[in-house]
């Protein structure tokens, strides 16, 4: 929103030594976010008034001429200009060199320079209005038309910005500070907040009361009072559409409307001066003087002003006349009511509209108004009948011969009841911290416009009707109030007195940042960040189909559409991503995946619902040689972090379209499936480069977290030699590895440990390699303990028909 | 008398090593000495036929003479390497290290740990909530009303299945919090939060954030600006220049946006603080009274404080990150930089 600073000091006293910086930094810490103060007289900077002295045909140009311009009492200057208008005493706009123009009106803004044109020096440009953007100022019919400035009282070198009172300064605000406050998006909004934070004067509107006249017989049904809390109207005769003057064009202009005709800006100028919304209709086009306010019909047509068909909804608040709707109500008029050059009766609505639907209505249509910007702000209702006066009156000074023509109009059913606050003063000064005096608490709610009533500090604070309408309605309100004009740069801080609570480590947290570190800081993985959805190439290159995900119901890309159901599928993708950068990759993720299953997420809270199961999981992949390197190489890793968090694991063959035959395995604990250990299938990551194997563990984090221990013990170091035997043996396929160990150290007490040290192929055949080591805690053992011992391992080792080499 | 015969090799052998002018001489040495057939070797044989109770002294003293000789031929020989430069001229110290490949920790997670570490040192709990978010925790729970625009198609992911989205902020873990843990109470939710936005360098739709609430007896506007300004402290390493300006949030009463004041111009004005000297940081605000209740607490007797920290701006504050699609895009050539 663009606020006047010439437009605010019409309504509130700002001392003349206050710098406008200081006064937009006073908004910004106590009101709203003023983003930027641009002068508008920047713009006209090196522009003056010329008169025209002199006009010579340009010796080497039919189009052009030589003109000598008084810009001062004597100074002149010679400007080449191609204007078709010109003539002796005319009064312009003279750019000077330094100034910045819009050449011919088109393109980026140029600074000008002395030139010589077509050997004639030129010492700037007599302006055309497009050229200096003052078009709304002084319509131009031809690009060759210079401005001229008839009729008013200038003086050659006056400059243009005051001249043409451009000497004004706008605060930019930022909207998104303005939310909750329907009472500022108005000059007299913000006026009230200067007052109150300057403590200057605010000075009251000048509404003069309106009374009603005859001729037009004006009738509103309003049936939605719900929707439609008050609708105020009044018909006036006698119009005479036509341009506006100067001073209001300007006006509007600066805060960033563009003028259209008197009655058009008048409306406008109300709104932008009180933030109440007006609409005026044309009343010949109005059928029986008649207006209905009600909700649409679905299906419903109308045109509005910008020229857009639209086709309403029933949650559409209209206003119709018996026949047709003829405005979007709180959003914009419909064009087939348009107030234009024929229009000599004029009917001016002043209305409330709720918030809710005037909102919908905008979004739906992707129309946002500044009407519609206001009413779903959720306006005061108080505003209509001051906003009528004022623009009645208006048009009854602009238009000689205009009169009310009909008795005004006041649906008013729906009245809120006043919004009264109690509170005591010492909790306002618990909750801001400081210790504020009751005086100074009431005479800010004052300034303020509340009405407060202090007995033994508990306050009784009138809530003024424009602060009601939204955002004060609870004692934590009144925290706000005070405590932002107080100033919150002046409020101390301190450290607030705390019990010292329960211990909460959090093992679960704990645990999770040291499985990062292990991946990344000591198997030198590298974490990354990925997107918790994936494209439906993906999940199919992974056997997987939307059934398998959820969905979401607006994304904004088709990747955004099913949501992840495990951490692969993205990192699959970094690394076919990333192999064009590095031979070898090795990346983590640890997030959450998303499951079309029932998961509680219970934190014990009585409105608990399901949601879906989402549990924290974490995934690696990396580059290395052989399938069976990559295999073993993983789940050495998992091994590796499974050990360090106390957990047993117990591993089933997987077969997987997505995984290479042969090399998956699912990963138990106890009965409990948590994961998958495998390598990649080839045809998955078919389009890349690379011969390496991908190997990939993929373990849901939030259950292997149940599982785990921290039972680490001491064990004593060996008194006496350990025994270390070594043995080789072909594997057939009958027999794993789990077998052999589980066989072999029930074997003997003697028996400490089984250790694999070595894994080999010879023409298709697996052979392995392991010690065993022997032990015995009360003394050496002697060679023929030993070898009893490995006598019992042969021969168990034969009963499982393995050769042993 | 095996004792002073093995004092008298010994001695003439150091004598001989002390000697040498050479590697061969060096290697004579050795060879007239300590052979199979050397003198001391032949000594050592007599060894077993001494009595048991010179025995085992002797044969402690004959392993001593053997590594004192040995040590001193290793001694000269290597001096005669050092001072021939034969094998070895030292390293190029300039030189790099051996490599090898690491890995690490993703710059958003660097940035969390710290931020958490020193939200714990203030006596705050870590907790973490889910990704899918009911629209009661996400939205009603905070006095979000049922028609606010952030509930819009526009602003939020919504699940095709009803009333649950992928949550817009970690304010979300607030009311659960309170639910399960009631007050007092001192939580801060690190996560993931979404947004349905269309995605450029300073805009994505996922992002994380860190909401910290507090919710005790008494607390007030002065003591939110004095947690904020430890935590700031902790998290700039220097004591930051705060202020607090009218914001409005539905889920606090009053609220606030609290700037800091600009890291690059300290203050001065420049492009990075639109020239006013301060940066926009987090909002906050003291707890309004309806999630007070929502929590299932009183809010007669209870109040608190509620802050949101962009974690995601955070980090690409701190690294100078120009374009936040990075941290979510998979690069490792970006991602190796914060090893």
């Amino acid at each position: 929103m663009k606020i006047s600073f010439n437009w605010l000091k019409e309504y509130v006293d700002i001392p003349a030594d206050l710098k406008l910086a200081e006064l937009g930094l006073k908004l910004t810490m106590s009101t709203v976010e003023v983003e930027e103060i641009i002068s508008l007289a920047d713009a006209y900077a090196n522009m003056v008034i010329g008169q025209v002295k002199e006009i010579v045909k340009h010796p080497n140009a039919d189009k052009l001429q030589v003109v000598e311009v008084a810009i001062g009492q004597t100074k002149r200057v010679s400007i080449v200009c191609g204007g078709t208008n010109l003539r002796v005493d005319m009064m312009v706009v003279v750019a000077l060199p330094g100034a910045r123009v819009r050449w011919h009106g088109q393109g980026e803004l140029v600074t000008l320079e002395a030139t010589t044109i077509r050997g004639a020096s030129s010492h700037g440009m007599i302006c055309a209005a497009e050229e200096v953007n003052l078009q709304h100022l002084f319509p131009q019919s031809s690009d060759k038309e210079i401005i001229d400035l008839v009729g008013g009282n200038w003086r050659p070198g006056q400059t243009v910005a005051e001249a043409l009172q451009l000497d004004d300064y706008i605060f930019v605000i930022d909207n998104k500070s303005l939310t909750n406050r329907p009472d500022l998006w108005s000059h007299y909004g913000i006026a009230r907040e200067v007052a109150a934070i300057l403590g200057g004067k605010l000075k009251p509107l000048d509404v003069k009361a309106i009374l009603g006249g005859k001729g037009i017989n004006l009738m509103v049904k309003n049936e939605i009072p719900e929707l439609c809390p008050r609708y105020q109207a009044v018909a006036m005769r006698g119009i005479r559409v036509e341009s506006s003057p100067v001073w209001l064009k300007q006006r509007l202009q600066a805060v960033g409307v563009r003028p259209i005709n008197n009655i058009v800006d008048i409306t406008n100028y109300i709104m932008l001066a009180t933030g109440q919304p007006l609409h005026a209709f044309s009343v010949n086009k109005v059928v029986d003087n008649s207006i209905v306010v009600r909700t649409a019909v679905a299906g419903e047509k109308l045109k509005t002003l910008d020229g857009e068909n639209r086709i309403l909804s029933s949650e559409d608040i209209v206003i119709a006349d018996p026949e047709k709707v003829i405005a979007l109500g709180g959003v914009m008029g419909g064009a087939n009511s348009e107030v234009d050059s024929s229009t000599e009766t004029i009917i001016i609505e002043a209305a409330n509209f709720k918030a809710t639907n005037t909102r919908r209505t905008a979004v739906r249509l992707g129309l946002r108004t500044e009407a519609s910007a206001r009413f779903e702000k959720s306006l005061d209702p108080e505003m209509t009948a001051d906003a009528l006066s004022l623009a009645v009156d208006m048009i009854t000074n602009l238009c000689a011969d205009c009169q009310v023509a009909s008795k005004i109009i006041d649906i008013y059913k729906k009245k809120a009841a006043p919004v009264i606050i109690q509170v005591e003063a010492d909790w306002i000064r618990q909750r801001i911290g400081i210790d504020i005096k009751d005086a100074d608490i009431t005479n800010i709610l004052k300034k303020l416009k509340f009405i407060v009533s202090n007995k033994k500090g508990k306050l009784q604070i009138d809530v003024p009707s424009f602060r009601a309408s939204k955002d004060i309605s609870i004692p934590e309100d009144i925290v706000e109030e005070v405590a932002r004009i107080y100033g919150y740069d002046k409020l101390p801080y301190s450290l607030p007195a705390i019990q010292i609570a329960g211990v909460d480590l959090s093992r679960e947290a704990q645990a999770t940042r040291r499985l990062r570190q292990l991946l990344c800081y000591t198997l030198g993985y590298n974490e990354v960040y990925n997107y918790s959805w994936q494209g439906e190439e993906w999940l199919k290159r992974f056997s997987l189909t939307p059934a398998d995900c959820l969905e979401i119901e607006n994304y904004l890309t088709p990747e955004q559409r099913y949501l992840r159901p495990t951490l692969l599928t993205n990192l699959a993708k970094n690394l076919a991503d990333n192999r064009r950068w590095y031979e070898e990759i090795k990346i983590m993720e640890l997030g959450r995946v998303y499951k079309p299953k029932e998961g509680l997420f219970n934190m014990g809270g009585e409105s608990e619902k399901p949601l879906p199961l989402q549990p924290k999981t974490v995934a690696w992949l990396r580059t290395d040689g052989t399938p069976e390197n990559a295999f073993y190489t993983v789940k050495g890793e998992l091994e590796y972090i499974t050990r360090f968090f106390g957990i047993n694991l117990d591993w089933q063959p997987l077969e997987q379209p997505w995984l290479t035959s042969g090399y998956g395995a699912k990963v138990f604990y106890q009965d409990d499936e948590i994961g998958i250990v495998g390598v990649l299938a080839r045809s998955v990551l078919a389009d890349v480069d690379g011969e390496q194997s991908v190997g990939l563990v993929e373990i849901n984090w939030d259950k292997m977290l149940k599982y785990i221990t921290d039972k680490r013990t001491y064990n004593p170091l060996p008194k006496y030699p350990v025994v270390t035997k070594d043995f080789s043996v072909v594997m057939n396929d009958n027999v794993t590895w789990r077998q052999i160990t589980a066989a072999v150290m029930k074997l003997s007490q003697l028996i400490i440990g089984i250790e694999l040290f070595d894994r080999f192929r010879q023409e298709g055949t697996l052979s392995v390699a392991f010690h065993v080591r022997l032990y015995d805690p009360t003394k050496t053992l002697t060679s023929e303990e030993i070898a009893g011992v490995t006598g019992l391992i042969e021969k168990e080792l034969k009963k499982l028909n393995l050769t042993l080499k | 008398m095996f004792k002073n015969d093995l004092k008298k090799i010994e001695q003439r052998v150091l004598k001989a090593i002390k000697a040498a002018k050479s590697e061969t001489d060096l290697e004579q040495v050795r060879l007239q000495h300590l052979s199979r057939h050397g003198e001391l070797a032949v000594l050592l044989k007599q060894l077993k036929d001494l009595p048991p109770a010179e025995k085992k002294s002797a044969g402690q003293a004959a392993n001593a003479a053997k590594e004192g000789i040995e040590t001193a031929l290793q001694q000269k020989g290597l001096s005669f390497q050092m001072s021939a430069g034969v094998t070895d001229g030292g390293v190029d110290v300039t030189m790099p290290g051996h490599s090898f490949l690491t890995g690490n920790l993703h710059p958003s997670t660097i940035i969390q740990q710290e931020l958490e570490d020193i939200c714990r040192a203030l006596g705050f709990r870590v907790l973490e909530g889910p990704d899918i978010e009911s629209e009661y925790y996400n939205f009603t729970a905070l006095n979000i009303p049922a028609d606010h625009p952030a509930r819009d198609t526009q602003d939020t992911f919504w699940l095709k299945k009803e009333g649950q989205v992928l949550k817009t902020h970690t304010s979300a873990m607030q009311v659960r919090a309170l639910e399960k843990y009631g007050a007092p109470l001192r939580a801060v939710f690190p996560g993931r939060c979404f947004r349905y936005e269309a995605t450029d360098a300073s805009h994505d739709t996922t992002f994380y954030q860190l909401e910290g609430l507090m919710v005790d007896k008494n607390v007030s506007i002065t003591h939110l600006i004095g947690v904020m300004k430890e935590l700031l402290r902790a998290v700039f390493g220097k004591d930051t220049k705060v202020r607090q300006r009218p914001g409005f949030f539905s889920f606090v009463e009053p609220g606030f946006e609290l700037d800091i004041s600009c890291f690059i111009c300290d203050g001065e004005g420049c492009s990075v603080c639109k020239r006013t000297g301060w940066v926009e940081l987090l909002p906050c605000g003291l707890v309004h009274p309806e999630v007070i209740k929502a929590g299932g607490l009183d809010p007669k007797v209870w109040s608190g404080f509620a802050f949101g920290l962009g974690l995601t701006r955070l980090v690409m504050m701190k690294y100078g990150i120009d374009d936040i699609r990075l941290l979510q895009g998979g690069d490792l050539r970006f991602l190796k930089q914060f090893g």
